[in-house]
């Protein structure tokens, strides 16, 4: 095979070589993304009230653009004030549709702040809530890059130290979260389900599975049940994966289960 | 009645619009770019739609979206909102010229929302500046005065035209309208050389060979020294079988043009198939040292040495030229035949997938791919290979019997289910999600819609497809694509997400919020729906127990919403929550601060908003209000301060008209005169002119003052403080004061 990339030659099936995977200046360009504008673009672009001092003939307050984010990002950056930074990274992945609870089916707008939202994670404030639940964010992005990016036909060279650059960061950040309890207890779901991610379905069903025992919330449970279902569903396991969607299936419906149960209901 | 300067004006502005119609689509885009660049304006991309244009332009530092339409429908206020939207959508100025004419409300609409704007007779005045208009009138003139016939223009102009037309219809591949029109042509002038090319092209087109030959050599009697006539004469002898004429034709193109490729190339290709081996391959290395990178040339000596059983160097050769074109197809499927043919088997495998890969929806590839599958062992691929070339040709036998034998030879149960196919599906897939992650969108297009071919129901597929063509500005083809993957996956949200995203780009709110609705909920689709509330003005739609489970984005749409229908306790409430949360951004106090201004509370309102500046030292609205709300404090120095402070981080009209209002407390006429004449320089706004009205009559210039009263009534007519204004001044007018 030959490279889409550089046109050289590649191994079998691979249609991507090393140095031109290295070379893409954004891999979350590699995911599957939602087209835009989504919520976040339009509420920036009216969350800025701008009083006005009469007479007028319209309104006394304007609603305008907000301040851009990428700005805001680098000034945060180059401030070095970590608690804001961690402020600004938890509120615009959670407004890009980024949980605290990870499920791998989520889809997300393709945005050039993302690259640069990652990579302020170092800079994160350590030991607050709010860092806490921002490097969350960060590791899920992360895991959702690796879920995407591991299906593609890459050179293995390149792709599996990406991936382990990204699940060793992920997990590093997913530890953040140790000081407060109902973080650690999603965190430690999410970690459970990073083999799914990486391909090791049995390995991630054994976690997942000793977790359900153990959760003690409703929303902790449905959330490791949706990954079970879901992890069955991609190993194949369709009926053991419909145990659990019926069980679900009585339960308060959001759109994590409408969506499992949409797509148990194409495999059926 | 009219007097004739008046008519003659008006049979000229008829004459223009004559020749706007008439142009072709091609035309009107060039008068519509020249039209542009005599303004100055920089065409960067231009959208082609049958009478109309959407064009990307620059001026300076400024960007526009300008939609030009002669389709006199278009000025409308539809069309207006429309590109209002789009422009917004892009962060560009809007701008409309349209063939047509404005009513009222498209005019008031235009200028309320600061639409650039020109109707059918400011069009035609441009086109009369710029000096388009006459050169597209003496074109007319000379089309009527040609149909008129030789009375009036010499013949030149009629032969011209011929075959011009000829040119346009062989264009369209129509040749028998072509060569009638060559014939006209040549009616009028028989011994031009040109004409003779062209019927000889059209003849062969039509499969007239031999016809096609002798008007070759016409043209070569009269001029034998083109290069590219011999060509025509060396392709078109080869097409009637006449190698050996073939080669003396190039010969005679080579001695005239030494380097001309396509007849090398040519002459190889005739030489080897006279069976010349050695002087064809003679041909391509003296080809191949003019051109070392030609693949075509690499590729046809590869040919020669295979027939010349030299294996090993045509292989060499083959793959010198994918190295230089990767997606040869000629080249990988010469690769592949020789490999299968020396029995390497393992490469030809992989050389056969290559060549799908490029070309997939051809059923002789994949029966060759299966064929090397098969002799390598691989029977389950093989059989799936056999299975698409019947998918691709049912009436292919070959394939269907080699299938069952794959099948057999592996012990397979004979179920083809449709997880074979996802296998090549899947592989386009991931080329169409490389090479657009490496910015290559034409190219990823081309692999989705190699998928597509394939298998036409893959949901993810039409809703990649969409992404793309969005990317590529192609919007009405998104639209559609996304409705596909709709049809295929109807209960999965993205796609009603995706959908709704590209709609409300097209300016369609209504259809926006009947797909937000029809959505259910997720976090997504209710923040969107809160927004689109908020952006149509329907605050009295608000629910506020919708907001349960949601997430922060829905409560802080669902606070600003809140404030627009003037709801600011709950609203502070809302911006509480998450100050209390430790989720404070510089929006959110500052729109605290703001909520608190409206509720009386200065004295937080002021606290909130400084916080907000401490957290953005450069964020404009603050230092706005926060200058507002110094003004209201009456300490207009404070105030001055923060209104430059902001004016210095964004220059907009409404900060200029706080500042004027400001100097005007402080009875400073001429700063405040400045202050909003600044403003309505920037826009042409009855705020401004009202203001103005006021400084005016402050200085007891009561005639300006009831001129800009009116002229702030007359953009605004609901406008009461300027309509109490002029009644005021109108009185003291009447006094006579």
């Amino acid at each position: 095979m030959s490279c889409l990339g550089c046109g050289g030659k590649t191994g079998e099936g691979i249609l991507l070589c090393r140095n031109c995977f290295e070379m893409i200046g954004d891999p979350t360009a590699l995911m599957p993304s939602l087209l835009d504008p989504t919520a976040d673009m339009r509420l920036n672009r009216l969350n800025s009230a701008s009083m006005r001092i009469g007479p007028f003939h319209s309104s006394d307050v304007i609603f305008g653009r907000g301040i851009d984010a990428s700005l805001r990002l680098r000034e945060l950056i180059h401030s070095g004030d970590s608690g804001e930074l961690s402020v600004f990274v938890d509120r615009y992945l959670s407004y890009i549709g980024v949980d605290l609870r990870l499920y791998g089916i989520e889809r997300l707008p393709h945005r050039n702040i993302l690259l640069e939202v990652l990579k302020a994670s170092s800079k994160l404030e350590d030991g607050t809530e709010t860092g806490a639940r921002a490097s969350i964010r960060i590791a899920n992005v992360e895991m959702l890059l690796t879920k995407e990016v591991i299906k593609l036909p890459i050179d293995p060279s390149g792709l599996y130290p990406f991936v382990n650059s990204l699940r060793e960061s992920a997990e590093e950040l997913y530890e953040r979260s140790r000081s407060y309890r109902h973080l650690e207890q999603i965190a430690k779901v999410n970690r459970a389900a990073i083999p799914y991610f990486t391909g090791e379905i049995d390995q991630s069903l054994a976690r997942l599975e000793k977790l359900v025992v153990e959760e003690e919330s409703e929303e902790g449970k449905r959330h490791i049940k949706v990954l079970m279902a879901l992890a069955l569903l991609e190993s194949g396991k369709e009926d053991m994966a419909m145990g659990i969607i019926e069980s679900l299936s009585g339960e308060k419906r959001d759109w994590k289960i409408e969506r499992l149960m949409s797509l148990a209901g194409r495999l059926k | 009645m009219k007097d004739i300067k008046e008519s003659l004006e008006q049979r000229l502005v008829e004459r223009i619009s004559e020749a706007i119609a008439t142009l072709d689509a091609n035309g009107f885009r060039e008068v519509a770019i020249e039209l542009l660049r005599s303004m100055e304006i920089m065409v960067t991309g231009v959208a082609k739609y049958d009478e109309s244009l959407m064009i990307e332009a620059e001026k300076k530092e400024e960007k526009y979206l300008i939609f030009i339409s002669r389709r006199a429908s278009d000025a409308s206020l539809e069309t207006l909102k429309v590109i209002r939207e789009k422009a917004k959508l892009e962060e560009r100025i809007p701008g409309l010229i349209v063939f047509g004419d404005f009513d009222e409300s498209a005019r008031k609409f235009a200028q309320d929302n600061e639409i650039a704007f020109a109707d059918r007779s400011i069009f035609v005045a441009l086109l009369r500046k710029y000096g388009i208009a006459e050169r597209l009138l003496s074109e007319i003139d000379r089309r009527i005065l040609e149909r008129e016939g030789p009375r009036y223009l010499p013949s030149k102009e009629k032969f011209d035209a011929a075959l011009q037309a000829a040119e346009e219809l062989m264009k369209r591949n129509k040749f028998k309208e072509a060569l009638s029109s060559i014939e006209e042509a040549l009616r009028i002038k028989s011994d031009n050389f040109a004409a003779w090319q062209k019927k000889a092209l059209a003849l062969a087109s039509l499969g007239k060979i031999e016809r096609a030959i002798e008007a070759c050599e016409k043209a070569i009697e009269m001029k034998p020294d083109e290069a590219y006539t011999w060509y025509l004469l060396g392709v078109f002898k080869g097409q009637s079988g006449d190698l050996l004429g073939e080669v003396h034709a190039y010969n005679n193109a080579l001695k005239l043009h030494p380097q001309m490729a396509p007849a090398l190339l040519n002459k190889g290709a005739a030489l080897y198939q006279l069976g010349k081996l050695e002087e064809a391959l003679v041909v391509y290395d003296a080809m191949l040292r003019i051109y070392p990178s030609h693949a075509q040339a690499l590729n046809n000596r590869g040919l020669v040495l295979k027939a010349m059983g030299r294996t090993n160097e045509a292989l060499k050769s083959f793959e010198l030229a994918l190295a230089s074109d990767p997606r040869n197809l000629e080249a990988l499927v010469n690769k592949a035949s020789l490999l299968s043919s020396l029995a390497m088997i393992n490469e030809a495998v992989d050389a056969w997938q290559e060549v799908v890969r490029v070309e997939g929806g051809r059923a002789e590839f994949w029966l060759q791919l299966g064929h090397a599958q098969k002799a390598a062992g691989l029977f389950e691929e093989a059989a799936n290979s056999f299975n698409m070339a019947l998918e691709l040709n049912p009436n292919l036998e070959e394939a269907l019997a080699e299938r069952d034998e794959a099948l057999a030879a592996g012990d397979m149960i004979a179920v083809f289910d449709r997880k074979k196919k996802e296998g090549v599906v899947s592989e386009f897939l991931s080329a169409a999600i490389i090479l657009s992650s490496l910015g290559r969108y034409e190219e990823s297009l081309a692999e989705i819609e190699k998928c597509l071919k394939i298998e036409p129901r893959v949901p993810f597929a039409h809703r990649f497809r969409a992404g793309l063509l969005l990317n590529l500005g192609r919007m009405e083809e998104a639209l559609a694509s996304i409705r596909e993957s709709v049809r295929e996956s109807p209960s999965d949200k993205y796609n009603l997400l995706d959908l709704e995203a590209i709609v409300y780009r097209l300016g369609r709110r209504e259809d926006s919020l009947r797909i937000l609705n029809a959505l259910g909920r997720c976090p997504e689709s209710n923040a969107r729906q809160l927004l689109l509330l908020l952006e149509t003005n329907r605050t009295n739609q608000l629910e506020p127990s919708s907001l349960e489970g949601n997430g922060g984005i829905s409560r802080e749409a669902m606070a600003l919403l809140c404030m627009a229908s003037g709801k600011y306790h709950d609203a502070i409430k809302l911006f509480e929550d998450f100050l209390a949360k430790g989720e404070s951004t510089p929006e959110i106090l500052n729109n605290l601060g703001v909520c608190y201004r409206l509720i009386g509370d200065l004295e937080r309102s002021m606290e909130s908003i400084k916080k907000a500046i401490s957290l953005a030292p450069a964020y404009p609205d603050a230092w706005n209000n926060l200058g507002c709300l110094y003004y209201l404090t009456a300490e207009y120095t404070q105030a001055l301060k923060c209104f430059d402070e902001a004016l210095v981080l964004d220059t907009r009209p409404s900060f200029l008209i706080n500042k004027g209002m400001c100097h005007l407390a402080r009875d400073d006429l001429e700063g405040a005169s400045t202050s909003f004449l600044s403003a309505l320089r920037l826009e042409e706004s009855a705020d401004a002119l009202n203001c103005l009205g006021i400084v005016a009559e402050r200085k007891k210039e009561f005639v300006r003052a009831l001129e800009l009263y009116n002229a702030a009534l007359e953009k605004a007519p609901k406008f009461h403080d300027a309509r109490v204004n002029r009644d005021r001044v109108l009185g003291l007018l009447k006094e006579g004061r």
